[in-house]
């Protein structure tokens, strides 16, 4: 169990005779943040689904560290290492701040002591502990966003899959996001696949950039090769990221 | 912090003590000793289906079947040899000698229920929302089928008679002080904890690792106990029982009072059982007449449904959630803090610093 990465192989999926991935292949490393970007349908979110358990896939293998994981549940991927946060952010809407973190530890295992201290820990890196007894429904967008992906961090996760964190924020909260982004990596060491149309925060953090395209994958390298790529900037990215 | 949630906890077991209170006051007046009694038991199985319904949200149909496993499977156990050869023909010898102590047969039945609840929450708990509460039902039917056509073992559709156990109500209020501190303690449990959260939202919950049908199968099983526990304790306290008495009148009623008083609580399943009983009474002796400044009111025979369906509806458009809105005693005394929206300005670094914007969000609770 040397490769320490979270591998989707050769995925396809089929919704109803509609292909929506077809030989899609995806590698993050542990410590890597991973991007996915593509225009809208292109599959990204039923990629992160096929390696998170949400979907199943016809073909293709997902492996965590070497571990064929492809007929494992959700749970029991989110056990095995992989947690993923949603586009629809899916709070638990009743349930305080800290009792959402708490259930991320306690969700996959770990002990309530655990999950207390593990929470307190979390809320002071997301800049949460002033909200810690709000109902997280009654939390602004922002605040929920980070909430989801704090809930995510208390269970542990080596990689952690990431669907649109900056969606619906201001330009401020979308820097915040890049700077926790990464703050996350460096303290948690958890490789990352992150889903983002903000291209400058995805331009900004990712180590690699993996661009998919009706539900193939397109290219695969380093943001200045993406940016280079003139399939790329033809299927997607258009004029302004080369501009910028 | 720790100090604070011990002293929370004692709080919200007030609700329980005052419930106490009140059917051992109740007790005091001859007239009210039988409903003070059934108010017990049916409190037994609000609390009882509470701990399935409430935590998982999902709403089950099918929990007085655990009420009538556990009447039965109790009544049997403890029902003299002479009495049951008399009632059962056909009955197989050993079910007919067996004669156990009342006190144990209350706890065979609600080991009875649980493993009929265990049996039942493999297929069942695979389920979600509405599709989970229609199976439910098909079990309600399924067991009342069987307990009714049963005949050499139930007795059939024929009551059996003479169970014993008396008349005393510290017996079944004990198993309900009993019940609710199990409910209470399994609510703050990891596994309640768990399905509490999946109750809120399934999708997510899965993500961060939680087997929601396994910590269904698990509430559903102790659910299942307790109101077999219930059940068993009905067949004692009325010395007899028929299949017809757990079917649908019954599985009303008790939805009623915990969706009356809110079904994400335990003080929410013991206010709507009170409530309930009460307001029941009133009106069952408001129908026999009652006599008030030399006047006779008589109400007209059914008023009682009418009116506790016209109940039911005000508290569920005043409070989607019932009367304690999901709270617990403890919830009345603590106010709840405002989320607070602010405007976060990022510096250099990721040490930002933000303002509050003093812009209270309204205390949202739709």
């Amino acid at each position: 169990m040397s490769e320490q990465r979270l591998e989707a192989n050769g995925i396809c999926v089929e919704f109803d005779g509609v292909r929506a991935l077809h030989e899609a292949t995806v590698e993050v490393r542990r410590g890597e943040i991973m991007g996915l970007i593509g225009p809208n349908g292109a599959g990204k979110t039923t990629l992160v689904n096929a390696i998170s358990g949400y979907q199943n896939f016809s073909r293709g293998r997902v492996t965590i560290d070497g571990v064929d994981a492809s007929s494992w549940t959700a749970p029991a991927r989110a056990r095995g290492g992989v947690v993923r946060t949603f586009q629809a952010v899916r709070v638990f809407r009743e349930l305080t701040v800290r009792e959402n973190i708490e259930l991320g530890a306690i969700g996959v295992g770990s002990s309530s002591a655990s999950g207390t201290a593990l929470a307190d820990e979390l809320m002071e890196m997301l800049d949460l502990h002033s909200q810690a007894d709000v109902a997280a429904g009654n939390l602004s967008y922002g605040y929920q966003r980070r909430l989801g992906i704090a809930r995510s961090l208390a269970a542990k996760p080596q990689y952690l899959l990431l669907d649109e964190p900056a969606a619906g924020l201001s330009e401020e909260e979308s820097v915040v996001m890049s700077h926790v982004l990464r703050d996350i990596r460096d303290e948690f060491g958890c490789g990352m696949l992150l889903i983002e149309h903000d291209m400058p925060l995805v331009m900004g953090i990712c180590d690699r950039i993996t661009v998919l395209n009706f539900g193939e994958i397109l290219a695969t390298g380093t943001p200045a090769e993406i940016r280079n790529n003139r399939s790329v900037v033809e299927a997607y990215l258009g004029s302004e990221v080369t501009n910028a | 912090m720790l100090k604070n949630r011990w002293a929370t906890r004692v709080i919200d077991m007030v609700p329980v003590a005052l419930f106490a209170i009140i059917v051992l006051l109740a007790m005091q007046s001859p007239d009210l000793q039988t409903p003070a009694r059934v108010m017990v038991v049916n409190a037994v199985m609000v609390v009882g289906s509470y701990i399935f319904i409430g935590n998982s949200g999902i709403l089950s149909f099918g929990h007085i079947g655990f009420a009538a496993v556990g009447a039965y499977v109790s009544a049997l156990a403890t029902m003299s040899p002479r009495i049951k050869s008399g009632l059962l023909d056909g009955a197989p010898a050993w079910l007919v000698a067996i004669e156990i102590n009342p006190a144990l047969g209350i706890l065979l039945g609600g080991l009875g229920a649980a493993l009929v609840g265990w049996v039942v929450s493999l297929s069942i708990m695979r389920l979600s929302g509405l599709s989970a509460g229609i199976a439910t039902l098909a079990m309600l039917v399924m067991i009342q089928v069987v307990v009714g056509n049963a005949d050499p073992i139930t007795g059939g559709k024929n009551s059996l008679i003479g169970i014993p156990g008396g008349t005393d109500v510290y017996v079944p209020l004990l198993w309900l002080i009993a019940i609710c501190v199990l409910a209470y303690v399994f609510q703050h449990t990891r596994t309640g904890r768990r399905l509490r959260a999946s109750r809120e939202d399934e999708v997510a919950a899965r993500s961060i690792g939680i087997k929601v049908t396994h910590e269904r199968r698990v509430s559903f099983v102790l659910s299942a106990f307790a109101v077999g526990i219930g059940g068993a304790l009905y067949g004692q306290v009325l010395g007899s029982i028929n299949a017809d008495a757990f079917y649908f009148t019954l599985t009303f009623a008790v939805l009623l009072m915990l969706v009356f008083g809110g079904m994400n609580s335990l003080f929410g399943a013991l206010v709507g059982t009170l409530v309930i009983t009460v307001l029941g009474e009133v009106l069952r002796r408001w129908e026999r007449g009652v006599e008030l400044f030399g006047f006779m009111f008589t109400g007209q025979a059914g008023i009682r449904e009418i009116v506790l369906g016209i109940a039911m509806l005000v508290v569920l458009f005043l409070f989607r959630e019932g009367l304690t809105r999901g709270r617990e005693f403890s919830g009345l005394f603590k106010k709840r803090p405002q989320a607070i929206r602010t405007t976060v300005i990022p510096t250099a670094g990721s040490k930002e610093k933000r303002e509050p914007v003093q812009e209270e969000k309204e205390a949202v609770r739709s």
